[in-house]
């Protein structure tokens, strides 16, 4: 697979360059918003990071679906991928989130926030997904985890309606609205090239983490080696 | 030597109905019957634990399994007993791919682990009573009966488990094994812990078993025994095997003196026999598989060893004294197998006895309940001194701190639902049992949801009182908390089996499984608020809510629990 090499040796250099422009474009380029001031470019951090947080999810429930589906190891070791690159991507949202909540609101944290407390829990969820895998080292660490990834997906799409309880203080979304975007396009660059950017070290740090995973998976049938 | 009388002996009374296992479909064309393993690799984590290995048990033959500890052998007798998925490779059962067709090969097999795997608060006959139902054995009480009397367990038959002494417990394990006439055994250590008599009263057994053609694999330490009544010998070492032979061409003290010699490798030649030394790396040459690295040679040596290595080549087994009835077990090689389909095994009534059992031992025992609720009312009584304010205050705080009463009061009995059967290895006879894999979900969680159920009912008048709440709500309260309670115990169950073979299993649950309860909390809360009469939670929502959850939970458990009990 030439193409597959060269794409993932491509990747890499391609996802620090969009990374530099999209700070670039946040942190220099991007003009102040007239209510929330500097604090908008807290969001170019934050709007991406929680989309692919999502997806990463998303990535970790699919290859466990497939790893439960065909006993491939490829597939657990994509969604130990998944949910590795979503847990530090979550974490990034909750904090720029609560930075910004507390510059533009006032507050750290609103336990009536729908989304704020539904990102928490995917916090958890991946949270104990990896603990999970660090305290199983028997025969089924993948299926025991593959489980946990599956079962988590109800209990969030519970989560959201049980939230719906409380009112909420998250602001309505700007880009996805089912009119059109309520936000100037100045800022809705920036946003597509934090967004692009996200996806591309999402795609490379996935790509990556399962190949490191599958090695150690290698190192440890050779025998050489006391893999982590 | 005394030798004790056959353990067969008390086996003459036996009927005909008792033959139901040979009735199954047996070897189809191109697979014997017996045991056939090929390509055989397992993981611990991310250690291979198995490579390729190969075996095949012919019909009516016993094999034992040899090798230091760690070579690989109960985890080969795990995977040939269903209990463990291979990475790669594949058991056929009597011509039946086990992967595919699990529960015709439970049916078929009889397995005595390294644990004993019975339940110690129920008496030696409640626990063969059990494993009968599973198996549908015709005439339960008395194939219970005879298997009891089979073992010499007659005079201890009302006694628990518990009771029992090491060598006597062994023997509760190989009646259960043996109680529903399988025509594959599988035995880990068989003989630990039995005295001399015993030893010889298994041998017996298993000869006679053997003599009526049930195929026998064993992984035993005792190479001197292993020889002598073995037909097949196979070493494994580091996962792979290391040698196979047939036992009449193994020299005795050089497979004493080399048990570690045949498996370094180097040198392990010099244990064996010419003859055998061409047989390291795969069992499967001598006894006529098709060897992997098959050479012309290779092939004459296995074929020449398999006209050497007689079935049955010493009297040591005579069958007259010991009738085991297994008729034609095994011999009906031919016929419908080919389109043999896994049929599930039935869910309700294990999944009730399971139940059953889980509510006369705490019955007997009363280890959970007490703790379940003194650790509740400790958790309202923080709460009363934690947040010190009025009468009002605490009734708006009541619904909250009754879900985490009865949420965190019921959590080291769940911990406990599936691991109190895993540490005795009951977990691992119930799981070799032909029932369908719902049971091993649906029978912890209605046993956790009555134990859960009756803690609200002991606590919730409890709360009412300490927390200034309307008596006359006791009756909606407990109605909640039980349908509540529906989706907590699904979800603990699940996460309780997730855990069980997890190193720090008492801190892996709680992170495990409260994430997944958050939304039960949210909705049952709310609802149980509705209930004593705060007008902004909408009680109707929060009910629905808590209904899919238990819905929701109890579909998930019964689909994933299979992944995470036979990983």
């Amino acid at each position: 697979m030439k193409w597959r090499k060269r794409s993932m040796r491509a990747l890499g250099p391609l996802t620090l360059i969009a990374v530099a422009a999209a700070m670039i474009a946040a942190f220099l380029v991007s003009p102040r918003e007239i209510v929330l001031g500097e604090t908008v470019r807290i969001l170019y951090l934050h709007a991406g990071a929680a989309w692919v947080a999502y997806a990463a999810y998303g990535i970790t429930a699919i290859g466990a679906l497939l790893f439960l589906g065909t006993r491939s190891r490829r597939w657990d070791q994509l969604a130990v991928a998944g949910a590795e690159v979503g847990l530090v991507l979550t974490t990034v949202t909750l904090v720029s989130g609560m930075i910004w909540a507390r510059a533009a609101q006032g507050w750290w944290w609103q336990w009536s926030d729908r989304r704020l407390t539904l990102t928490l829990f995917l916090w958890l969820i991946y949270a104990a997904y990896m603990i999970a895998r660090r305290n199983l080292d028997g025969s089924n660490r993948a299926a025991v985890s593959a489980v946990l990834a599956l079962v988590g997906i109800p209990a969030m799409i519970l989560n959201h309606f049980a939230t719906l309880l409380f009112r909420g203080y998250h602001p309505d979304p700007v880009v996805s609205r089912p009119d059109a975007p309520a936000a100037d396009a100045s800022f809705l660059w920036a946003l597509g090239l934090s967004s692009a950017a996200y996806i591309l070290v999402f795609v490379w740090l996935v790509a990556e983490r399962a190949r490191l995973e599958s090695r150690i998976d290698e190192l440890a049938g050779l025998g050489v080696s006391d893999p982590p | 030597m005394t030798r004790r009388p056959p353990m067969g002996a008390a086996d003459r009374g036996m009927t005909s109905t008792r033959q139901t296992v040979s009735t199954a479909p047996s070897a189809p064309a191109g697979q014997p019957a017996g045991i056939r393993a090929e390509g055989i690799d397992f993981r611990y984590g991310r250690v291979l634990a198995l490579r390729g290995v190969d075996l095949v048990v012919p019909s009516g033959t016993i094999t034992s399994l040899l090798g230091p500890n760690g070579a690989g052998k109960t985890t080969m007798l795990w995977i040939i007993a269903t209990l463990r998925r291979p990475e790669s490779g594949t058991v056929w059962i009597d011509g039946i791919e086990a992967g595919k067709s699990p529960t015709l090969v439970r049916r078929k097999m009889g397995f005595v682990g390294h644990r004993n795997g019975h339940f110690p608060n129920l008496s030696c006959t409640e626990n063969l009573a059990l494993f009968a139902g599973f198996h549908k054995v015709p005439t339960p009480a008395i194939a219970v009966e005879e298997a009891i009397a089979r073992v010499g367990l007659s005079a201890q038959a009302s006694k628990r488990a518990s009771t029992l002494s090491h060598g006597s417990a062994r023997r509760l394990a190989i009646a259960r094994a043996l109680l529903h006439s399988p025509s594959v055994l599988v035995f880990d250590e068989p003989y630990s812990g039995l005295d001399v008599s015993s030893a010889s009263a298994l041998d017996d057994l298993i000869g006679a078993l053997a003599s009526k053609g049930c195929t026998i694999l064993m992984a035993t330490h005792d190479v001197e025994r292993a020889r002598e009544i073995s037909q097949h010998l196979v070493r494994l070492d580091q996962g792979r095997v290391a040698w196979s032979a047939a036992a009449q061409d193994v020299d005795r003290a050089m497979l004493l003196a080399g048990d570690g010699q045949a498996g370094s490798g180097s040198d392990g030649g010099q244990a064996l026999s010419a003859t055998t030394r061409i047989q390291r790396g795969s069992a499967a040459a001598a006894f006529g598989a098709p060897a992997r690295s098959s050479s012309a040679i290779a092939k004459a040596i296995a074929s020449s060893l398999r006209t050497r290595s007689p079935v049955h080549r010493r009297p040591l087994y005579p069958a007259a004294p010991v009738r085991l009835h297994l008729g034609s077990i095994s011999k009906n090689a031919a016929g419908k197998a080919a389109a043999a389909r896994d049929e599930p095994g039935p869910l309700l009534m294990p999944a009730l006895a399971l139940a059953r059992k889980d509510l006369a031992v705490e019955w007997r025992a009363r280890r959970t309940l007490p703790a379940t609720v003194v650790f509740a009312l400790i958790i309202i009584m923080l709460f009363g001194y934690a947040f010190p304010s009025g009468p009002e205050d605490m009734r708006d705080l009541a619904p909250g701190v009754m879900w985490v009463a009865l949420i965190f009061g019921a959590m080291p009995g769940l911990a406990r639902a599936v691991y109190a059967d895993e540490e005795t290895g009951a977990l691992d006879s119930i799981r070799i049992s032909p029932i369908d894999r719902g049971a091993l979900f649906f029978g912890p969680w209605l046993s956790a949801w009555v134990m859960s159920v009756v803690t609200a009912c002991l606590l919730i008048p409890a709360l009412v009182a300490l927390l200034q709440v309307d008596v006359s709500a006791i009756p909606s309260l407990i109605s909640i908390a039980a349908f509540g309670l529906v989706g907590w115990a699904a979800a603990g169950v699940l996460t309780s089996a997730m855990a069980v073979s997890a190193r720090a299993r008492e801190l892996l649950l709680p992170v495990i499984l409260l994430p997944l309860v958050l939304p039960l909390i949210l909705a049952a809360v709310t609802a149980t608020a509705g209930v004593l009469g705060d007008p902004n939670a909408h009680v109707g929502t929060s009910l629905v809510l808590v209904g899919a959850y238990d819905v929701v939970f109890l579909v998930a458990g019964f689909l994933l629990m299979p992944f995470v009990l036979e990983a």
